[in-house]
């Protein structure tokens, strides 16, 4: 079995409760984990004080159809400290998946890559999702998330073609992230690369790379400043990559 | 309709309730087969097994299916032969033996006493010889416009377990163990008489005296050996010899009289515009039809029941054996609206032929329901007879012109299906083991892209195999369209959880754009 990571765990810290004792996080993630056992009674929670983990565990049996063939799924929905403001993250445990193949969007360890951080449905950012941690139910659609995803992998493994929308891997789909929301040509989206360094490489009083006319500080600076910080450090090496498939 | 787990299920399940306590005995006395044998009341039964064959008549099928004279012909040709040979095998003053039925124009017969009889091995070798004579000297003389036929042959001994299915219009007697599996396997090249060394060991010196032992290796892995020409004169003293009442002139006779009884002006040979109902045909009507034809296997099977020795065992055996072979029919007929033509042994024969003429859509609706026996056999099979887990489904598939018809006049009638799409599936069936589905290239060639993409080329064969495919993997590819439109709905009960592409009642879930590090 993959060696699954525990978030921040306190077990090195013997004297100290686990973090899903303090006040108010244990009920909330009993309450979360309830409505979310009441539809998938194959998952159960399971609260570790002395590793200090949380996480809900079991089998969710997925069908194609109401009466089609029942498909088990072994899954382990890690909670972290933090939760719920922080995402929790999901994992199939039996390799009934393919760990590793990034094109079925399945980490070495199992771990389920639902969406680009910066999509996060669980943190609401993606434009097309209307919930978030905040919501009552968010552990429930979370998890009828990874019921979709598992799903789409399962179809995956016999099409080889990942149905729905997907980013691009690794920093390109940052970039490509970055692209949709400046939303403006090729060309100009590698001028603003420089500003995906270490530093903002933009000089502030030059005009603004989107050909506005406007200086850089006036204009797009903010918005690029908020992406930056959003996304992290993007190489000028992946800019040109993206930018050489993007005009060939 | 199609195959469906729950449904599925629940027929297995509701056929082994229903079934009743299974009871394997030896056969102790003289008795009909028919009427003693049952699903439940099962008996071993010792004797001797020979498939013989005429292999020529597929490719006849094929050659005349053009022309209206040539087909009626070869229908006559067809029951008139069955009808001769089946005498030899039955009459009590020739063989006393049991036709088990005809493979298309195979027939398995079976030589058999409720005591040690030692004229059984003997009479599994005449009778090839007979039958090469007959053939020879009466048969393709009175059909000279229809082929030159040449008789092969193969015969084994030993003990098999005899039972029926339980249908009562498409009743058959089942055998199913090494013996009679045995015999088909050491059928050799063409115009070749054979016998496995367990026959050869006890056959009388008359006999013996016109053997010789090939280079081949029988399937029980010893010697197989051929029997060598006689001439007329030696073949009627042998018949004195074991009181077998059969010469050449009565045969003509009686050959005679069948056609006489029907001639060609009386025979029918027509396409199929609706399903055929393989129970209403006979020599003065049969059906040319464009088919796929289905063999399914089960593979392991007769190393399984033959492993089984107590009484409990066998008993348990014949459960799995009639749980299988009973979901294997209804896949065919009930969730693919397919023809069940014939259990041999542990194999059944299923035939499709319906959109009449649409050749895509026929091999599709044969590749689905060879999807539905592999999702049976994985599926739902082994929930109520754990042991089906260790068993696996070979089918085969080709498709083509099919000369399809009813055998007999009264008694055990045989449904066949004769042509060279009943030999190819039969074929890609054999060199495949559990779990793949076979497709000649001319069954793969009229697939939709949709289905064709499960199936890969298998370089040894050159026929097109998946492996393991069940519904839920078509499925799968099929649900790929869904997807890109939205919000779909995710519904969960303690049954499991499934996706639909509208929401409906379930909990609204917008696919996340995925994405990996
Ligand atoms: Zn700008
Ligand atoms: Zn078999």
């Amino acid at each position: 079995m993959p060696r699954i990571p525990r978030g921040r765990s306190h077990s090195s810290l013997p004297h100290r409760s686990p973090w899903f004792t303090r006040p108010g996080i244990r009920e909330r993630i009993e309450r979360d984990a309830e409505i979310v056992v009441s539809a998938y009674s194959g998952l159960a929670l399971r609260l570790d004080e002395k590793a200090g983990t949380a996480c809900l565990e079991g089998t969710l049996v997925h069908r194609e159809a109401e009466s089609a063939i029942p498909t088990p799924i072994a899954l382990r929905i890690v909670l972290r400290d933090g939760y719920p403001r922080k995402e929790p993250l999901a994992y199939e445990t039996a390799e009934l998946f393919e760990h590793g193949n990034l094109d079925g969007h399945v980490l070495r360890e199992g771990r389920l890559c639902l969406w680009l951080p910066t999509r996060s449905q669980w943190r609401g950012r993606d434009p097309e999702h209307s919930w978030s941690w905040q919501d009552r139910d968010a552990l429930l659609r979370f998890v009828d998330q990874v019921l979709v995803f598992a799903e789409r992998h399962l179809i995956w493994q016999v099409t080889r073609v990942w149905p729905g929308g997907e980013s691009a891997h690794g920093s390109e789909g940052y970039i490509e992230y970055v692209h949709e929301i400046l939303s403006c040509p090729v060309e100009q989206l590698l001028e603003f690369a420089v500003a995906f360094g270490e530093s903002d490489g933009i000089d502030p009083y030059t005009t603004c790379p989107c050909g506005s006319g406007k200086k850089y500080r006036f204009c797009h600076r903010e918005q690029v400043r908020a992406l930056r910080r959003e996304c992290g450090c993007i190489g000028p090496a992946a800019f040109e990559a993206y930018g050489s498939r993007a005009s060939p | 309709m199609s195959w469906n787990y729950d449904r599925s299920s629940e027929r297995i399940r509701d056929h082994l309730d229903n079934m009743g306590a299974i009871e394997v005995a030896p056969l102790s006395r003289d008795a009909n087969l028919e009427t003693l044998l049952t699903e439940t009341r099962c008996r071993e039964i010792r004797g001797a097994h020979v498939y013989v064959d005429v292999p020529n008549f597929s490719a006849l099928v094929t050659g005349a299916a053009g022309g209206e004279m040539p087909l009626k012909r070869l229908a006559q040709a067809v029951h008139v032969y069955q009808r001769e040979v089946a005498r030899i095998v039955e009459r009590v003053e020739l063989f006393d033996g049991y036709h088990v039925h005809f493979q298309g124009t195979r027939l398995h017969a079976l030589f058999f006493r409720p005591y040690e009889d030692e004229e059984l091995p003997a009479k599994a070798a005449l009778f090839q010889l007979v039958l090469r004579q007959f053939v020879r000297d009466v048969f393709n003389p009175v059909f000279p416009k229809v082929a030159d036929f040449v008789v092969t042959g193969g015969a084994a001994l030993g003990d098999v377990i005899g039972t029926k299915n339980g249908m009562r219009a498409e009743r058959e007697l089942l055998f199913i163990g090494r013996p009679a599996n045995y015999a088909a396997k050491v059928l050799g090249s063409r115009g070749t008489l054979t016998i496995t060394a367990s026959v050869h060991e006890v056959l009388p010196n008359s006999l013996k005296r016109g053997c010789t032992e090939t280079n081949r290796k029988g399937p029980d892995g010893g010697s197989v050996y051929e029997l060598t020409t006689v001439t007329g004169e030696e073949l009627d003293d042998l018949c004195d010899e074991f009181d077998i009442d059969w010469d050449v002139e009565s045969s003509a006779e009686r050959v005679e009289e069948d056609i006489d009884a029907t001639p060609l002006s009386d025979i029918v040979v027509e396409d199929a515009l609706v399903k055929m109902d393989l129970d209403t045909l006979s020599i003065r009507k049969n059906k040319l039809v464009t088919a796929a034809s289905l063999f399914a296997d089960v593979d392991g099977f007769t190393r399984y029941i033959d492993s089984a020795e107590s009484d409990n065992e066998k008993e348990e055996a014949l459960r799995v054996f009639h749980a299988i072979r009973r979901e294997m029919s209804r896949v065919v007929r009930l969730d693919y609206d397919g023809l069940h033509v014939q259990f041999q042994g542990d194999r059944l024969q299923g035939l499709f032929h319906m959109p009449a003429d649409e050749l895509g859509a026929i091999v599709t609706r044969s590749v689905e329901a060879a999807v539905g026996l592999q999702s049976s056999m994985l599926k739902t099979l082994p929930l109520h007879v754990p042991a089906a887990a260790k068993l696996g489904l070979a089918i085969g598939i080709d498709v083509g012109d099919t000369f399809a018809s009813k055998l007999g006049t009264r008694g055990q009638r045989d449904r066949i299906c004769i042509g060279e799409p009943v030999d190819g599936a039969a074929a890609a069936q054999e060199r495949q083991e559990g779990g793949i589905i076979a497709l000649t290239a001319a069954a793969y060639a009229v697939l939709p892209e949709a289905l064709q993409q499960h199936f890969t080329k298998d370089e040894t064969t050159g026929d097109w195999i998946a492996k393991d495919l069940t519904a839920e993997k078509l499925e799968r590819a099929a649900k790929a369209a869904s997807y890109g439109g939205g919000a779909m709905g995710v519904h969960s009960s303690a049954a499991g959880a499934f996706v639909t592409r509208i929401v409906g009642g379930g909990r609204a879930t917008n696919p996340a754009r995925s994405f990996a590090f």
